[in-house]
């Protein structure tokens, strides 16, 4: 606390934000910078496929159906001569999408029941507890294909599904970081200066309640992938001419003896997009960490 | 004399333990017939041990609690069934510092925004002449301009028990409740948290309601000492008068479990050691709830409370001895 440097400590405290410290923390985690990278890259890719693709993913060329990868067509063509690179890279537009899809729908419909439930406690956080639980009780898929059942199959619907099927670990997550935020001292200390009620919300819990949702965001959005793909393998998401990896591992799955090529590019997208998902949500845990924990 | 800043009578505050779906709910009673009050720039100590209910007479006075009996009265006005709007605009007259300089100031939140959030509350001050303030306050408790753009984390345990106080101060309150406040931090800071406290008090006029369990830091700082053993005021009066004579048993075994930093008087010293441990809450003893422990103890202790009779040399004590 000695003034004379206070020039010195003035520019490295007042110069140091919290996005530029959770920043360079973040850039140290290689992994995850490996995986945002990559995710990056994937989505440009897939943003600009129409001028990035080799090929018209829908064009035919029934002369030249099942290749092995060459170098006319680097991941080779399927049953009706499409060529795979193409075609993989249009399905991440879908795939990608459907990934945000459900996360938004899992956000849009968990995160609010579950601050009203960790906030406000007592009968409104029971009742919202025990229709969480009912929607849990459900096994995943099943309850997924009974969705599906009753909208029809198309990938937004299966979305929807797997959105609702999510929504539960989103609503438990802010109801137990809410409460566990609604308990610290600082919120006591915000009631004993006359901070109002909606003000203590604003400032005080919701910017504590907002770093593990991040961390979350980036698993599930691997998750619905994941989710995404073994619906549409099942023919139950992307319907065509669309397709997703999941699709087209999926239709690729009849010819795996004479063409196994088929299913091996779109598997590896979803497995090292899933992957990525992961990595960097671990590094935003690792980044985002609460401050105050680490430092005791 | 001028009327008091703060007077407190009979307060209670009980807390319902619920211990299973189906069993009944217990009363716990914390703070049972509790009086006291604070003169204007007066330094009043509550010690006790832990669960002797001294923190929650502080939240109870900060009105963090709902008392279930009793009256508060701060400057003339009741606040003890305040509520809402009424009582966020007596907030400024009394504010407080909490325990654990750790926990008590918000981790998302930059120290300008920590020290200047009770000037925006209230309006006092917006933008640049919030910041302005917020210096202020920053240079009152020792910290500098060049502290204000960083966060919590990056500061000691005293440091931020500074800001926790430059926070508490920025309202001009009349009154300063300090739970613990020093006592997480280690000796040296304790000292450099005294003395600003007193600096303060000598500046600005400020009553302290000090609570702590630390002997040696109330004989240091405060005017009066209040003794709280299960809830109840044992003993009340002067700090000098409490420290060299004491009136209750328990005060004086308190007392004696106090170092002495001459190490041959510390070793001649007759310690009082008490049998037994601090009675339940839940159920305390009848009468006199020190009567478990008490080397006095007589049959009249288990009948009825002793009331609060005065002192030579001044305050008050709850105790038989001496009376029969």
């Amino acid at each position: 606390m000695s003034e004379p440097n206070a020039a010195a400590l003035d520019q490295l405290g007042a110069s140091m934000s919290a996005r530029q410290r959770f920043l360079r923390r973040f850039l140290r985690q290689r992994p995850a910078l490996y995986a945002l990278g990559f995710l990056v890259l994937l989505a440009l890719g897939a943003a600009f496929a129409p001028w990035v693709a080799p090929h018209d993913p829908l064009a035919q060329n029934l002369d030249r159906v099942l290749e092995a990868p060459s170098f006319d067509h680097f991941f080779g063509t399927d049953e009706l001569g499409r060529d795979v690179a193409s075609r993989t890279l249009f399905a991440a537009r879908i795939s990608l999408l459907a990934a945000f899809q459900a996360v938004f729908i899992a956000l849009l419909i968990g995160v609010p029941p579950g601050l009203v439930a960790g906030l406000f406690g007592g009968q409104t956080d029971n009742l919202i507890m025990r229709i969480t639980d009912a929607l849990m009780s459900f096994p995943p898929l099943i309850l997924a294909v009974a969705i599906i059942a009753v909208l029809g199959p198309s990938l937004t619907n299966a979305m929807i599904a797997v959105g609702i099927l999510l929504s539960p670990t989103f609503l438990r997550l802010m109801r137990g970081t809410a409460m566990a935020v609604a308990q610290e001292t600082y919120v006591e200390a915000a009631r004993s200066i006359g901070c109002s009620q909606s003000w203590i919300i604003t400032r005080h819990i919701l910017p504590n309640v907002v770093s593990p949702l991040f961390v979350q965001i980036s698993v599930f959005a691997g998750v619905a992938m994941l989710a995404e793909a073994g619906l549409s393998f099942l023919g139950l998401g992307a319907q065509p001419p669309d397709s997703s990896w999941g699709a087209m591992v999926g239709r690729g799955f009849r010819y795996i003896s004479h063409s196994p090529s088929l299913i091996v590019f779109p598997g590896l997208a979803i497995a090292v997009t899933v992957l990525a998902f992961y990595v960097l949500g671990d590094g935003l845990r690792d980044s985002l960490g609460r401050e105050v924990r680490r430092e005791q | 004399m001028t009327a008091p800043l703060l007077t407190v009578t009979d307060l209670e505050v009980t807390f319902k333990i619920r211990r299973g779906l189906l069993r009944p709910t217990r009363k716990l009673r914390a703070v049972n017939g509790v009086s006291f009050h604070i003169e204007p720039g007066e330094t009043l100590a509550v010690v006790g041990e832990s669960g002797s209910g001294k923190s929650t007479v502080a939240r109870a006075v900060m009105r963090l609690l709902e008392p279930s009996r009793g009256s508060i009265h701060l400057d003339g006005d009741d606040i003890s069934a305040m509520k809402g709007e009424a009582l966020r605009r007596i907030r400024p007259k009394l504010q407080m510092v909490f325990q654990d300089p750790y926990s008590s100031l918000d981790p998302s939140m930059i120290i300008a925004d920590v020290v200047g959030e009770p000037l925006t509350v209230h309006g006092v001050a917006t933008g640049a002449e919030r910041d302005r303030r917020v210096q202020d306050l920053l240079e009152q408790v020792g910290l500098g301009r060049y502290h204000m753009n960083r966060y919590p984390h990056e500061f000691s345990g005293g440091q931020r028990q500074r800001i926790a106080i430059a926070r508490a101060i920025a309202l001009e309150p009349k009154l300063l409740v300090l739970d613990e406040a020093v006592s997480a931090l280690d000796v040296s800071t304790q000292n450099q948290i005294l003395n600003l406290l007193e600096d303060l008090r000598r500046e600005l006029g400020i009553a302290y309601l000090f609570i702590s369990h630390d002997l040696g830091v109330v004989e240091h700082i405060a005017d009066r000492v209040a003794v709280t053993y299960l809830g109840r005021i044992v003993e009340e009066g002067p700090t000098e008068r409490v420290f060299a004579k004491p009136a209750h048993p328990y005060t004086e075994a308190l007392l004696s479990a106090v170092p002495v930093p001459n190490p041959r008087i510390q070793r001649s010293r007759q310690r009082i050691v008490l049998p037994g441990d601090v009675p339940s809450p839940l159920a305390p003893p009848s009468g006199c709830p020190f009567h478990t422990r008490c080397p006095h103890v007589m049959d009249v202790c288990r009948g009825e409370m002793p009331s609060h009779e005065s002192v030579a040399d001044g305050g008050s004590v709850a105790c038989y001895l001496g009376r029969v």
